[in-house]
């Protein structure tokens, strides 16, 4: 039985993660955290930058639901970092498609599109939403 | 309440390691009836968040530009403000259509997004395809 790459098995913790944040908070499919969350990931994993602070507001409803989100983010980009190789990956296209890999599911069955949408391209990003960092919550 | 916030994300990472504005509406703004809580597969977890009934919107900003989602009434506010933010464009007004359950909202939301463009288009603030696209594929709406 072949092994599961370091980065697949990453992958499937993170969406899994979310999907558990979802059964506590079931916002975290509505468009604005599942875009909010896929532009992180575009800037940090799939362009590999790393210059400035991981964003704080996913868009949840509650400063809980953005923690959670956040704390799954984290441990994700954390575990990419520490994979001996991930610099097989290149940033860019190659990224962006091990993200959107319909392969693997969260124990649910259920996939990345409803965690972080689909785009054909990584997205161009000088930099990430003045939002990400601005918590808006409703009284 | 941080350090409830705090504790909570503690519990998600935890986890993942066990793991390995007041606006116009549209025509369509109705008010939804209540519904049960009709969880499908691959849909997520049906309605509500927050206040109101889960749906989808189209809110236009001034510039004419369009963002459209899934979420609740409430929402669509919240996303208004933060794409007016975005691009400096106030928000204008809202058009929402209830669902009756997570993976009708996420196709009406992909809906919207193509009746808008597309995500490619410029004048649509959505770069992003929803798994509702999927949806409608799976269920014979749209081609691959």
């Amino acid at each position: 039985m072949s092994e599961v790459p370091a980065i697949d098995q990453a992958i499937v913790a993170m969406l899994s993660g979310l999907e558990g944040v979802e059964a506590e908070h079931d916002e975290l499919t509505d468009t604005d955290v599942r875009e909010s969350i896929h532009l992180v990931l575009n800037y940090f994993f799939v362009s590999g930058k790393n210059d400035r602070p991981l964003p704080v507001a996913y868009g949840m409803f509650s400063p809980e639901g953005d923690a959670a989100v956040s704390a799954v983010v984290r441990e994700f980009l954390a575990a990419t970092r520490s994979i001996r190789n991930i610099d097989q990956y290149p940033v860019g296209q190659a990224r962006l498609d091990l993200l959107q890999n319909p392969k693997l599911a969260t124990p649910q069955g259920r996939i990345y599109d409803e965690f972080i949408g689909h785009t054909d391209t990584p997205i161009a990003q000088q930099e990430l939403p003045a939002y990400l960092y601005e918590p808006d919550y409703d009284e | 309440m941080a350090a409830k916030a705090a504790a909570h994300g503690d519990e998600a990472a935890k986890a993942v390691k066990g793991a390995l504005g007041a606006v116009g509406t549209g025509a369509d703004d109705a008010a939804g009836a209540a519904f049960a809580a009709t969880k499908k597969a691959g849909a997520g977890v049906a309605p509500t968040s927050n206040t109101g009934q889960l749906g989808s919107y189209t809110n236009t900003h001034a510039s004419g530009a369009t963002y459209s989602g899934k979420g609740t009434r409430a929402r669509s506010q919240q996303s208004g403000r933060r794409q007016a933010r975005a691009h400096d464009d106030p928000h204008v007004a809202t058009d929402f259509t209830p669902a009756e359950n997570a993976r009708e909202a996420l196709k009406q939301e992909s809906r919207r997004i193509d009746a808008h463009g597309g995500v490619s288009d410029p004048s649509n603030y959505n770069q992003i395809e929803s798994p509702g696209r999927r949806f409608r594929i799976e269920d014979g709406e749209l081609l691959e």
